[in-house]
């Protein structure tokens, strides 16, 4: 036997298994089957018969019998560009089949009317030529059809199932290449000529086979821009809240990814939460099809639906017709796809319910510091007047006064004037948690210089330094003189001799932070008090005697510094008293005016 | 010559402390605690009848049945009672109370003092200043 013999028997054997192959797959796959599955059927179907017959074919003649035998065989060949054409409009929706029924009719009938076929080597007469030309030229005409419907279609679609769609116009479009050369090619038909043209009919086929039965590695492959898609989105899923945002931006991706059309979020009630390309009516109907109870998992709905149960939602996938093949690997993909969104639902759902008890909280703050802010505003009124007839007392009635009466005045004065510090008090810390919060550049060197002069004036023996360079910040103008004020007043209040030095400095940290410092030579104070002190009404003395004060200024303190975004901690000084150290965040500084950097080492 | 001062004030502390701040010799001071009765006094109505018209009014603009700006308004709209000079002196340091008494034609705004001593000390610069510094004109007959 010839080499070439064997290697045509070979290809045949080649085509007859891989038809019976993708027919068998084709037959073998689990209903519902998708749109298209009958042309394919009929395609395939054809193929196999087709090639059998060139295996086993009957020697011809010119008998009537093989005549009739091969104008069967060339009627049915035929009709395999009209099936394509059929084909594509299930998977891709493309036009021509009225064109493509005319032309094969034209062929049917051309070959119906052939008086004979002539032989291997026999000249060919025109009309021969004629019905040749008409055959082939209706199989080119509707393999374009086909072909370029099923290429374009591919146009935005997921990659792959765009590659699947061209796969299939490249096969189809190759077949046709493969039938004009076999169709003129020489009239002899060498066997060499026979190999070429089987071989190109097998690549045809083989194209085929790829884009039916896409084998799992190339469905992984072609899923990755898609893959890479859904990872930049999930960065941004992270600030995803609300289903609906969740939703929103998972579905075009797991739609992308998984071939399908469209997508869908229901909620466990079957609400629509989100969808992406899916009919209102396909909507209700997987709404209505969703088993009452999932145990996780995917499930096939009836007809091209396809659910994957998350713990508080369902996630609904359409299949189109295009869609390769929804097996076991896409089910799992779309589990996976279908656990993430999981993920980022159950993190908006802890966001809305971390965000409520936020809301409640601040509520009842906002409320605290309303009525915070009315009582001490109504208390302020009697005690002014009781301050006013203590005044008068004294000078209409003082001389009349018995001694030691005097006394009790005074100390009624003083117990009035701590009454009025503690509302005054009172008042700022809830204007802490009150509206102005507007930030401007607050020159803390010029802050602190003015609260210096103001407290020096009313201390004298007091002296506060205020060493350069202090930050710029970013600050709300009252709150931040009220931190400066209290601070200082604090440190000239608590450090137990008259003559104390207050410096107040500044250190830059290295994450942009700033340091400021607001120290004393005082008595300073005990470790175990330097965190009780930053509480309400936390003295180290008893209160209305010994040393002055309310104990709400440093707890003022702590609360501007936190609303900030700083933070306020009480240090020991070395060599004794006490530092008060606030850290600003990098956002808080803008900037530091005359050095870039600090000098100071900041350790006091 | 005296001068007589009506004082238009609810709260009774407040009235005193007015009052007292007034308080000197030659200064007859009349007290009411509504804007009502300030209006009856001013036109000589009802218990009023017999009084004389002040040579100063001060006014607390909380009042009841008649507010301070009500009848800052009776005021400076009757041709009668205009030029007698009318100091509003309220607990209020809001910017609207403030316009609404100098475009009704008030003659001063005070605000009572915010502090221990201010309500006194205020009060007794306010007086100085009315009674001792300046020179009001008659009241109308």
């Amino acid at each position: 036997m010839q080499p070439a013999q064997t290697a045509l028997d070979m290809i045949h054997i080649a085509e007859v298994l891989a038809f019976g192959g993708v027919l068998l797959a084709i037959l073998r796959r689990r209903p519902p089957r998708p749109a298209g599955t009958a042309w394919l059927v009929g395609i395939f179907g054809i193929f196999t018969a087709i090639t059998l017959l060139g295996v086993w074919a009957p020697r011809p003649t010119h008998s009537l019998g093989y005549l009739l035998y091969a104008k069967v065989v060339l009627a049915v060949l035929f009709i395999v560009p009209y099936l394509f054409v059929r084909l594509a409009e299930a998977l891709a929706g493309i036009g021509g089949r009225r064109l493509a029924t005319a032309c094969t009719l034209a062929v049917l009938v051309g070959t119906a009317a052939l008086p004979r076929l002539p032989l291997r080597g026999e000249r060919r007469p025109v009309w021969f030529w004629i019905w040749l030309a008409v055959a082939l030229l209706a199989w080119v005409v509707q393999s374009f059809i086909s072909g370029t419907g099923l290429w374009r279609a591919g146009r935005g679609q997921p990659t792959v199932v765009r590659r699947r769609l061209r796969l299939l116009a490249s096969g189809t479009l190759a077949l046709a290449v493969t039938l004009v050369v076999s169709g003129f090619g020489p009239a002899s038909n060498p066997t060499s000529f026979q190999v070429v043209v089987a071989g190109m009919a097998l690549v045809s086929i083989l194209l085929f086979v790829l884009a039916f039965a896409l084998p799992g590695f190339l469905r992984v492959l072609w899923r990755q821009p898609e893959a890479r898609q859904l990872a930049e989105a999930e960065a941004e899923l992270m600030s995803a809240l609300t289903p609906e945002r969740v939703a929103g931006l998972l579905l075009p991706h797991i739609t992308r990814l998984v071939g399908g059309s469209g997508a869908a979020l229901l909620g466990l009630d079957g609400r629509c939460i989100d969808s992406y390309r899916m009919s209102p009516d396909d909507l209700a109907r997987a709404a209505g099809e969703l088993p009452g109870s999932g145990d996780g998992g995917t499930c096939q709905l009836p007809g091209d639906l396809v659910a994957c149960r998350l713990q508080s939602a369902w996630l609904v996938a359409q299949v189109s017709a295009a869609t390769p093949l929804f097996g076991a690997d896409e089910m799992h993909l779309l589990e996976t796809l279908g656990q993430r969104a999981d993920l980022a639902l159950a993190r908006g759902h802890a966001y809305a319910e971390e965000q409520r008890a936020r809301d409640r909280a601040e509520a009842a703050n906002e409320e605290l510091q309303s009525v915070l802010y009315s009582v001490s505003h109504d208390l302020r009124s009697p005690l002014i007047s009781l301050a006013g007839y203590l005044g008068y007392l004294r000078e209409d009635y003082g001389e009349l006064l018995p001694d030691g009466a005097g006394h009790y005045l005074s100390r009624m004065d003083a117990n009035v004037a701590y009454m009025t510090d503690l509302i005054q008090d009172l008042l700022d810390l809830s204007r802490v948690g009150r509206a102005d919060t507007s930030a401007i550049e607050v020159e803390v060197r010029r802050l602190a210089a003015e609260v210096a002069d103001e407290v020096e004036s009313q201390h004298p023996g007091v002296r506060v330094a205020v060493e350069e360079p202090l930050p710029v910040l970013w600050m709300n103008d009252l709150r931040s003189r009220q931190l400066f004020t209290n601070l200082i007043e604090n440190a000239v209040r608590h450090s137990g001799r008259p003559d104390v030095t207050v410096t107040v400095r500044a250190t830059a940290q290295l994450d942009g932070a700033a340091l400021v410092t607001v120290t004393d030579d005082g008595v300073g104070v005990p470790e175990a008090y330097r965190e009780q002190v930053f509480r309400m009404f936390e003295r180290l003395e008893p209160a209305g005697g010994g040393s002055p004060g309310t104990g709400i200024g440093l707890a003022v303190c702590r609360r501007i510094m936190e609303s900030a975004g700083g933070r306020i901690e009480l240090a020991a000084r070395p060599g004794g008293g006490a530092c008060v150290q606030m850290w600003f965040p990098a956002a808080l500084v803008r900037r530091w005016p005359a050095f870039a950097t600090s000098g100071s080492d900041g350790s006091a | 010559m005296t001068t007589r001062v009506l004082i238009a004030e609810d709260n009774p502390d407040h009235a005193f402390f007015t009052a007292r701040g007034f308080r000197a010799p030659g200064v007859e001071i009349e007290t009411v605690s509504d804007g009502a009765a300030a209006l009856d006094f001013l036109h000589r109505r009802g218990e009023y009848a017999d009084r004389s018209r002040p040579h100063l009014i001060v006014l607390d603009l909380k009042m009841p049945k008649v507010d301070g700006l009500g009848v800052l308004r009776e005021i400076k709209e009757s041709a009668e009672l205009r030029t007698i000079p009318t100091v509003v002196l309220s607990s209020s340091d809001r910017r609207e109370d403030i316009e609404s008494t100098y475009r009704l034609g008030g003659n001063a705004y005070s605000v009572k003092g915010a502090t221990l001593d201010g309500l006194r000390d205020g009060v007794r610069a306010l007086a100085e200043y009315w009674s001792e510094l300046t020179r009001l004109p008659s009241p109308p007959e």
